[in-house]
């Protein structure tokens, strides 16, 4: 028994270490695949809302951005930014200097987030290679727990380097922490909603004892957790009955309300708020990976496709 | 070696072309290449055919990408409480139509373009080898070996977006008589770029083997051309205009049928994507000759 639990343990370290291997040896490939993905759509967004903004200060009045207003649409490079009347504009409770500090945020929390190409199960079960594993005098799942936590040792350090690096170049916009606690507060959130993901994403992929392709549930899981988490719009500024509904769901505590969080707009009460309600939505996707995995170990036979 | 049809030694010749040989002369090529789409198409229904859950999963992945799409425009041009709010000048009903456009390069992308996923692994394993003894161009059998019958699908939704979209657009932006010469002339150009960008992305791994550089450059400059380039600063929107015409997936056709391009743009811009198609094309020869069956 004793000998047991020390063996998870020791087994999930060697897992991290075999992890960590495995990334970096394509030196090229780590680079695009876990520096500078991510970073694309926030800044495709920062482009969108500057162009916004521009055109809500236009119609503001006197001292709007250049260029952005109705009728203007062949100019291009407007910078509401540097403009005192649009920065003052407000959409949706959102100024101007905010949402680029919202889109650094995103920068940076995106990196922490567990995503669906970090698993491989799928492809093992659809191969038959789950087998092996089974055999084994500890549980599967300790593998991927493995992978989990190489993922996130590594995107802690990359999601650091990204936020000195955006700070050294833009540190009147960047997003700058409030305070070591409220640092503390958006990490935990992110890596429990990081977490909830995994087992989304493990779930998903053990639907693979059944389905013969998984990887489009993957990507849709990916659309509506993105979508609903604030990563093309941040749900706070979206609609009220949207906020309403959204709020209560993972996904807003993973990604919107801890930039919220650094950025001082929500407080400690608020952290608590979300952590237990992550927290139950944690214990139910855990308890759902589980009876997934059961049933369809029950039907597999270890032949693969 | 059977060549044209998929269907063995017994199967259909098309007319000029000689077994073994490769087409000649347009007319020819173009028959020819139809002929081999048809059996591409029919083996994209057979596999389809065979994983119907699939099917539906990846038509529903696909709305889902359009959903979260529009309700994300949707919101942002519902955010200043006004109709006079617009994205770099396009008005919230041009938005729509932008959206339409970006639809139907996705659909025609998924229907007919879906095997470039698979590129650079091909490549490092040396699964070109059986496209390359047909006589006939690499790019085309390779990179449209896979129809996607769910593509086509998502194809006729985005269609269906694009007609709503016109809809809803001022008559006086929109003529009907505009739209009939217009509507074709836009998607020739949408299928047109789309190929020749896609071919861009993947002439990297020829070089780059396996690197992931190609999808990442797919998805920078995708995401790029799905909003106007009026909202980029003006050095970026530029390179999405002429270094990486990325302008012909959707603004190009947006511009024209909403009739935002000064006429002499309108008819200059297409040579800027036949000169780009040429310089891709020829790249991607130059690449194709360091193939060295397996390469990783």
């Amino acid at each position: 028994m004793t000998s047991a639990a020390l063996r998870a343990p020791a087994l999930l370290l060697r897992a991290v270490a075999y992890e960590f291997r495995k990334r970096i040896q394509f030196r090229a490939g780590f680079f695009v695949r876990e520096v500078l993905n991510g970073t694309v759509e926030p800044l495709v967004m920062l482009f969108v809302y500057t162009a916004l903004y521009g055109s809500a200060a236009a119609i503001a009045g006197p001292g709007a951005g250049p260029g952005a207003g109705p009728g203007a649409g062949s100019e291009v490079g407007s910078d509401p930014g540097s403009d005192p009347g649009a920065a003052a504009v407000a959409l949706g409770g959102w100024t101007y200097p905010e949402i680029i500090q919202y889109v650094a945020g995103l920068v940076v929390v995106r990196k922490l987030i567990f995503h669906s190409r970090a698993l491989d199960l799928a492809t093992e079960i659809f191969e038959g290679r789950v087998t092996k594993y089974l055999v084994m005098p500890f549980r599967f799942f300790v593998l991927h727990q493995g992978r989990f936590l190489q993922f996130t040792l590594m995107q802690v350090v990359v999601a650091g380097l990204v936020w000195l690096i955006g700070y050294a170049v833009a540190p009147d916009h960047w997003l700058v922490p409030v305070s070591a606690a409220a640092t503390l507060q958006a990490g935990t959130l992110v890596l429990m909603g990081s977490y909830c993901c995994f087992l989304i994403f493990f779930t998903l992929n053990a639907m693979a004892f059944w389905l013969d392709v998984v990887w489009s549930l993957l990507v849709m899981a990916w659309f509506v957790i993105g979508f609903t988490g604030g990563a093309l719009v941040p749900v706070s500024q979206m609609p009220a009955a949207f906020y309403g509904v959204l709020s209560f769901g993972f996904p807003y505590w993973m990604i919107t309300a801890p930039i919220e969080l650094l950025m001082g707009r929500l407080g400690t009460e608020d952290f608590l708020f979300g952590a237990a309600l992550v927290a139950v939505q944690l214990v139910a996707l855990e308890v759902l990976r589980r009876w997934v995995w059961r049933r369809g170990l029950a039907r597999y036979v270890g032949a693969g496709m | 070696m059977s060549t044209l049809d998929s269907g063995g030694p017994s199967g259909p010749q098309e007319p000029g072309v000689q077994r073994g040989q490769s087409p000649r002369g347009i007319a020819s090529a173009l028959r020819w290449g139809l002929a081999v789409e048809r059996q591409y198409v029919r083996i994209g229904f057979v596999r389809k055919s065979q994983f119907r859950v699939e099917f539906i999963n990846q038509v529903l992945m696909d709305l889902c990408f359009y959903a979260a799409f529009i309700l994300t425009f949707e919101i942002l041009y519902g955010l200043g409480g006004t109709e006079a709010l617009t994205l770099g000048g396009w008005t919230h009903e041009e938005m729509r139509v932008y959206m339409g456009m970006v639809f139907v390069a996705d659909g025609l992308f998924m229907t007919f373009l879906g095997q470039q996923w698979h590129f650079g692994q091909d490549l490092k394993n040396g699964n070109l080898d059986s496209i390359r003894v047909r006589p006939g161009p690499t790019a085309f059998l390779y990179f449209f070996q896979r129809f996607s019958p769910e593509g086509l699908t998502n194809l006729l939704f985005g269609c269906g977006w694009l007609a709503f979209a016109l809809a809803g657009v001022a008559p006086e932006l929109v003529e009907p008589l505009t739209l009939l010469w217009a509507l074709p002339c836009a998607a020739v150009v949408i299928a047109w770029s789309q190929v020749f960008l896609m071919l861009s992305y993947n002439v990297v791994e020829f070089w780059l083997l396996n690197s992931d550089v190609g999808h990442l450059v797919s998805m920078l400059v995708t995401s790029f051309g799905e909003r106007p380039l009026e909202v980029y600063p003006g050095a970026v929107g530029r390179v999405l205009m002429f270094v990486l015409p990325v302008a012909g997936m959707a603004w190009y056709p947006a511009s024209l049928v909403l009739g935002r391009l000064e006429p002499g743009f309108a008819l200059g811009y297409p040579l800027v994507l036949i000169a780009f198609a040429v310089l891709v094309t020829r790249v991607f020869r130059r690449g194709l000759r360091r193939y060295e069956s397996a390469m990783g």
